[in-house]
C-alpha cells in the first residue's frame, strides 16, 4: 500500500504504532538472549538484570494499548489499517508474553546450582530458534510482510521438536541417574518456556498474515 | 491525488445477492447527461427489506445510478439511460413504462429536507391524495402510521396542523421519510438523507431506516463511510461512472478486495 494517507496524522499515528512494536520486539529479543546467556554461564547477576528489565516491556505494552485505542477512537480505521491496529494491539500483548518467559528462565537460572548439569547443553540450541523466529516475524511485521510470516509458523515444528528431545533426555537423568532433581525441574521449565517463546512468535506471525492479507492463515498441523 | 482511471479491464469484484433475493436487478446501465456519459456497463443487484449502501468520491456516479432506480431522471430534458434496471420481472427503463405509477413503489429522499410549506399532516397525506382519494379516518390512521414508522410521531402529534417548515432540520427530514413511505414503496432511495443533519439527528435518521427494512427495501447514497458501515447490508464502491466493488458490507470495512477500494475507504484519496 504505496499511498499515504489523505490525513497525514494518520500515517504519524501508525509509524509511532510500529516504532513501539519494533522497540517492545528488539527488547523481547534481548531479553531472550540474555536469559539464555546467564543460563549459559551460570550468571545470577545477569539472570537478576533480566528479571528487572522486564518491567519496560510492561510499559511499552500498555502505551501501544494506549495509542491503539485513540487511534480507533479517533481515525476510525477500515480495512487493512483496522487489520494493521488491531495486530499491534494483539502482538504488542504476546511480545509481553514472551518477555514474561524470558524472565521465568532467568528466575529459574537463579534457583539452578549445577550448571554443568548434562542436558543443559542442549538449551542453547532450542532457544536461538526461538529467538531467531522472534527476530524474523519483527521482519515481518516491519515489512508486513505475510510470506516470511508464514515462514516463521514453518520453524515453529524445529522448536517443538527439540524440545520434546529436551524433555525426553530430562525425565531420562531424572529417571536413570541420580540428577540433581531441583535443576532437572527448574530445566524442564525453562523447556517450557522456551518452547512457548515459539508459540507466541507463531501467534505473532498469524496476526501479521491476516493484517497484511484479510485472510485467517489456514488452521496448520500444531504439535503438543 | 493518484490512483489509476477504470477502463474496461479494471479488476472488479461483484458478490451480490442471491438471485431470488433481488427486488432491483441493474445490468450493464450506460447513463448520459447530454452527451457526457455518466455511467459505464454498471451492474447494481438490490437485496429485497435490506439496506444497500452506495459509496465514492464525488462525481463517481453514485447519485446518478440512484436517480435511474425510480427514473426521476425522466424529468429532465437530454438526459438517457441505456441497459436493464429490472424491477417486479420488467425493465423499468423500457419507455412505454407509467413513471409516476414507478415513483409511488420506489420513493425518494433527497439529501436536504424538502417539506412542502404546508402543515405536517398535509405533508403526508398530500402524497398519499396524489395516488388514491381517501376518506379523513383512514387518512388520519396513515399520517399516524407513517409518521410512527419514522420515529417521529411522538416529536410532532401534539402538532400536526402547524407548518412543516417550522420542525429542525432532522425532524424535516424524517417527516420527509414519512411522506414518502406513506404510499407504501416497495422501495426507498435516500440520496445522502443525513448529511445535514447533527450527529442525533443522524443517529435517529439511521435507527428509523434499520428499523424500516422489516418492510421495505433501502437504497442509499452517503459520503460517510461510517454510515454506510454501521447500517447497509450490502456497500457498492464506484470510482469513475463504474461498479468496482460490490458485496456484504460485514466485510467490505474488512477485507475490501480492489485496491481502489481499499485506498478509498482507509482515506488515501477521495
Amino acid at each position: 500500500m504505496a499511498l499515504d494517507h489523505t490525513i497525514r496524522a494518520f500515517d504519524e499515528d501508525m509509524g509511532q504504532l510500529d516504532g513501539l512494536i519494533a522497540e517492545m520486539g528488539g527488547l523481547a529479543q534481548s531479553q531472550i538472549r540474555d536469559a539464555i546467556q546467564a543460563l549459559r554461564q551460570g550468571n545470577h547477576d545477569l539472570a537478576g538484570e533480566v528479571v528487572a528489565r522486564d518491567k519496560r516491556l510492561d510499559a511499552i505494552e500498555a502505551e501501544v494499548e494506549k495509542l491503539a485505542i485513540q487511534l480507533i477512537a479517533l481515525r476510525a480505521p477500515v480495512a487493512g489499517d483496522l487489520r494493521q491496529v488491531v495486530a499491534a494491539f494483539k502482538i504488542s500483548g504476546m511480545l509481553e508474553r514472551v518477555g514474561d518467559h524470558a524472565k521465568n528462565i532467568a528466575r529459574s537460572t537463579m534457583k539452578i546450582r549445577d550448571f554443568r548439569f548434562e542436558p543443559l547443553a542442549l538449551v542453547p540450541a532450542v532457544a536461538e530458534i526461538a529467538e531467531g523466529m522472534i527476530h524474523s516475524v519483527l521482519n515481518a511485521y516491519a515489512a508486513k510482510d505475510a510470506v516470511l510470516a508464514e515462514e516463521v509458523v514453518a520453524r515453529d515444528d524445529e522448536v517443538d521438536a527439540l524440545y520434546r528431545d529436551l524433555i525426553r533426555d530430562l525425565i531420562q537423568h531424572l529417571n536413570e541417574k541420580s540428577a540433581n532433581v531441583i535443576t532437572a525441574t527448574e530445566l524442564l521449565l525453562v523447556a517450557r518456556n522456551i518452547e512457548r517463546i515459539g508459540d507466541n512468535a507463531t501467534n505473532i506471525a498469524e496476526a501479521i498474515y491476516y493484517a497484511a492479507t484479510g485472510i485467517v492463515m489456514p488452521d496448520r498441523h500444531k504439535n503438543l | 491525488m493518484s490512483f489509476v482511471e477504470p477502463t474496461t479491464d479494471t479488476p472488479t469484484v461483484m458478490i451480490p445477492p442471491p438471485q431470488g433475493d433481488r427486488v432491483i436487478d441493474v445490468h450493464n446501465l450506460d447513463f448520459f447527461y447530454g452527451k457526457n456519459q455518466a455511467l459505464w456497463g454498471v451492474d447494481l443487484p438490490v437485496a429485497r427489506n435490506k439496506v444497500t449502501a452506495l459509496i465514492g468520491p464525488s462525481g463517481c456516479g453514485k447519485s446518478t445510478l440512484l436517480r435511474t432506480l425510480n427514473r426521476i431522471y425522466d424529468l429532465y430534458a437530454g438526459q438517457t439511460a441505456k441497459g436493464e434496471i429490472m424491477f417486479d420481472g420488467e425493465n423499468i427503463l423500457d419507455q412505454a413504462k407509467n413513471s409516476e405509477q414507478l415513483r409511488a413503489r420506489i420513493g425518494m429522499v433527497f439529501q436536504r429536507p424538502t417539506p412542502f410549506p404546508m402543515s405536517i399532516y398535509d405533508n403526508i397525506a398530500f402524497g398519499v391524495r396524489l395516488h388514491r382519494s381517501v376518506a379523513k379516518a383512514e387518512m388520519d390512521e396513515i399520517v399516524e402510521r407513517s409518521l410512527v414508522r419514522a420515529a417521529l410521531w411522538d416529536e410532532v402529534k401534539d402538532k400536526l396542523n402547524t407548518s412543516g417548515l417550522g420542525l429542525s432540520g432532522g425532524q424535516q427530514q424524517r417527516l420527509c421519510v414519512a411522506r414518502g413511505i406513506a404510499i407504501n414503496p416497495d422501495v426507498l432511495l435516500l440520496d445522502e438523507p443525513a448529511s445535514a443533519l447533527d450527529p442525533l439527528s443522524t443517529a435517529k435518521l439511521e435507527s428509523t431506516l434499520m428499523e424500516l427494512k422489516d418492510s421495505l427495501t433501502i437504497v442509499i447514497v452517503t459520503h460517510n463511510l461510517q454510515q454506510a458501515a454501521r447500517i447497509s447490508d450490502y456497500t457498492g464502491f464506484m470510482l469513475l461512472g463504474r461498479m468496482i466493488e460490490f458485496r456484504p458490507s460485514s466485510d467490505a470495512f474488512v477485507s475490501p478486495e480492489t485496491k481502489a477500494m481499499q485506498d478509498y475507504i482507509t482515506g488515501r484519496f477521495g
